[in-house]
C-alpha cells in the first residue's frame, strides 16, 4: 500500500514537471532562436539497504522494486531552427553550428545565436545591451551595411567608397552539456568548458546570414500530442492513488 | 484460526498486486520499460501426519520482457534495438542492459542516459562522440561527419537476466561474460515504447480493490463469529 502510494506520488510529480516543460515549449513556438527542451522519462529502481539476514534476502524476492518514473529535460540546443527572411539589414542568424561571442555582465563570455544588431552610442556594432567580442566600429557616415556569410562586415562611406569594418567570428563548444541558458537566445559556458574559435563557414561552423532570423525549433504538433499523453498518464497515476487510498482505508477500518 | 490468515493473505496479496500495477502505470510512457506482472501459486505446507495444512497462496512478481513497437522521435541520440540484443550501460563498477533510451552527451562527450550511465562500445570501453549530431548505422558504427568514431555494442541477455530487474546491475565479471548479439540492429531516431497496456493495469487496479474488500469482509465475519462465540460461551452460568 505504502509503496504504491509513493510510486504514484513520485510519478505524479514527474508528469507535472514534464507538463511544465512542454508548456514552455509551446509558449515559445514563435520565439526567434528558441531551443526546445525534450521530455525524457526513465524508470527509477528503488534501492534499499542491503539485507541483513539470509531470511530477509530470500523474502525480498528476485525482482528489485520499482520506485516510479524519473523525468529529465533534454535541451536541444544544437538542433537548427528554420531560417526566415525579415528584410532588416541588421538582423543576423547563424545557419549551422556555432555561436557569436558577446560580453555578458562582469565581462564574462556569453554565447549568442543571433538576432537584431544595432549601432551602440560608442559607435560599435552590438546586440542591444551588450557588446560583441569581435569589436566592429561603424563610422558615423557609413550606410548600406553588409555582412557576408563568412562574417565580413562592410559599409559604404559618404564618398561612395566600400570599406571593410571587420569580421564577426564564431565560437564552438564541445557539447550542449557545456552550456547553460541565461537569457532567451543567450548561453553561458559552464566552468571549465572549452570554447574554440572558428571562422564562419569553415571547419563545420555555420554561416552568418544577414536579414534572416532563426525560428524556434519547437515541433508544434508533436508537443500537442505530448500534452495529451502526459494528461493520460497523470490521470492513470491519480487512479492508483485513489485505489491505494481505498485499500488502506479498508485495512484501517478492519478494527472498528 | 486459518480463516483470519486467509483473510489477511487476501489483503496482502491485493497490496502486492497494486504495487506491480502502480509501477507499470508510473512507467506507461517510459521508453524501454518492461512491465511487471504478479501471479500467485499455492504452496503446500504438509503437517507431520501428511495432511495438507495450509493452502495459502504465495505471490511472485516477474518482469515480462516482450518487445514493443518502436516509435519515431527524430532525436539523433534516441536509440532502440530491432531484433535481439540490449545496449550495455556502465555506472561506476556496475553494468546495466537496456533496450532503448534517449541519450545525451555529457561534458566530456561520452554518450549517457538521463541517469548518467555511459553507453559501452562493442568490445568494451565508454563511447565518446565529438558531435551532438552523429549518424549511427544499424550495425552500431557511429559516424561523425562520415568518419567512424566508434561502435555501439549489442549484447544478449540470458533468460534470468531478462526476467529480473536488478537494482545493483551486473558486476564487471558478469558483464565481460556477456555474449554479443548478431541478431539485432540499432535504429537511430526511434525509441521502444513501454509494453504497458493501460487497460490491463486499470483492470488490475479494480481486481486489487475487490480482493482487498473481500479480505476485509472475511475479517469482519470472523470477528463477528468470534465475538458471538466468546460472549455466548463466556457468559457465566450458561
Amino acid at each position: 500500500m505504502n509503496q504504491a502510494l509513493e510510486v504514484a506520488a513520485v510519478s505524479l510529480r514527474a508528469q507535472q514537471r514534464a507538463l511544465e516543460t512542454v508548456a514552455n515549449n509551446i509558449a515559445n513556438v514563435n520565439t526567434p532562436a528558441f531551443k526546445r527542451s525534450d521530455v525524457v522519462f526513465a524508470e527509477v529502481i528503488a534501492t534499499g539497504p542491503a539485507p541483513l539476514t539470509r531470511t530477509e534476502e530470500l523474502a525480498r524476492g528476485s525482482v528489485a522494486q520499482s520506485g516510479g518514473v524519473h523525468f529529465a529535460a533534454r535541451d536541444m540546443i544544437s538542433l537548427q531552427g528554420e531560417m526566415r527572411p525579415t528584410g532588416q539589414a541588421l538582423d543576423i542568424a547563424i545557419d549551422g553550428a556555432g555561436f557569436i561571442e558577446i560580453a555578458g555582465p562582469d565581462g564574462e563570455s556569453w554565447l549568442w545565436r543571433g538576432g537584431r544588431l544595432s549601432v551602440s552610442s560608442a559607435g560599435y556594432l552590438a546586440p542591444d545591451g551588450s557588446v560583441l567580442r569581435s569589436l566592429i566600429a561603424v563610422p558615423d557616415d557609413a550606410s548600406e551595411l553588409t555582412i557576408s556569410r563568412d562574417g565580413m562586415v562592410a559599409a559604404r562611406t559618404a564618398d561612395g567608397e566600400q570599406i571593410e569594418l571587420g569580421q564577426v567570428m564564431l565560437v564552438r563548444v564541445d557539447s550542449d552539456a557545456n552550456l547553460e541558458r541565461v537569457r532567451p537566445g543567450m548561453y553561458r559556458p559552464i566552468d571549465g568548458a572549452r570554447i574554440t574559435d572558428a571562422v564562419a563557414g569553415e571547419d563545420g561552423a555555420g554561416t552568418i546570414e544577414q536579414g534572416m532570423v532563426e525560428e524556434s525549433n519547437v515541433d508544434f504538433s508533436a508537443s500537442m500530442v505530448q500534452l495529451l499523453m502526459i494528461q493520460r498518464a497523470y490521470a492513470a497515476n491519480a487512479q492508483v492513488v485513489q485505489v491505494a487510498d481505498e485499500i488502506s482505508s479498508l485495512s484501517n477500518n478492519l478494527q472498528r | 484460526m486459518q480463516l483470519i490468515e486467509a483473510a489477511t493473505s487476501a489483503i496482502v496479496e491485493a497490496e502486492r498486486r497494486l504495487s506491480a500495477n502502480s509501477a507499470n502505470i508510473a512507467n506507461v510512457n517510459t521508453p524501454g520499460y518492461k512491465r511487471e506482472i504478479s501471479y500467485s501459486e499455492i504452496v503446500d505446507v504438509v503437517s507431520g501426519a501428511g495432511f495438507r495444512k495450509s493452502t495459502l497462496p504465495e505471490i511472485h512478481t516477474v518482469v515480462v520482457g516482450d518487445s514493443s513497437t518502436l516509435i519515431e522521435t527524430g532525436g539523433r541520440l534516441d536509440l532502440a534495438v530491432r531484433g535481439q540484443g540490449h545496449f550495455l550501460l556502465r555506472a561506476g563498477e556496475q553494468f546495466f542492459l537496456v533496450r532503448s533510451g534517449q541519450f545525451t552527451r555529457d561534458e566530456s562527450g561520452a554518450l549517457v542516459d538521463s541517469q548518467g550511465r555511459i553507453v559501452q562500445q562493442a568490445g568494451g570501453g565508454d563511447l565518446v562522440v565529438d558531435t551532438d549530431l552523429p549518424e549511427i548505422l544499424p550495425d552500431g558504427t557511429v559516424l561523425s561527419d562520415s568518419v567512424p568514431v566508434g561502435s555501439i555494442g549489442l549484447y544478449l541477455a540470458d533468460d534470468a537476466m531478462g526476467r529480473n530487474r536488478s537494482s545493483s546491475g551486473l558486476s564487471v565479471e558478469r558483464a565481460s561474460a556477456l555474449v554479443a548479439s548478431d541478431a539485432g540492429t540499432i535504429a537511430q531516431g526511434m525509441v521502444e515504447r513501454s509494453n504497458v497496456t493501460l487497460s490491463d493495469e486499470m483492470i488490475g487496479l479494480m481486481r486489487a480493490r475487490r480482493m482487498a474488500e473481500a479480505g476485509a469482509q472475511l475479517v469482519r465475519a470472523y470477528d463477528q463469529l468470534m465475538g458471538q462465540a466468546v460472549s455466548t460461551f463466556g457468559r457465566p452460568g450458561s
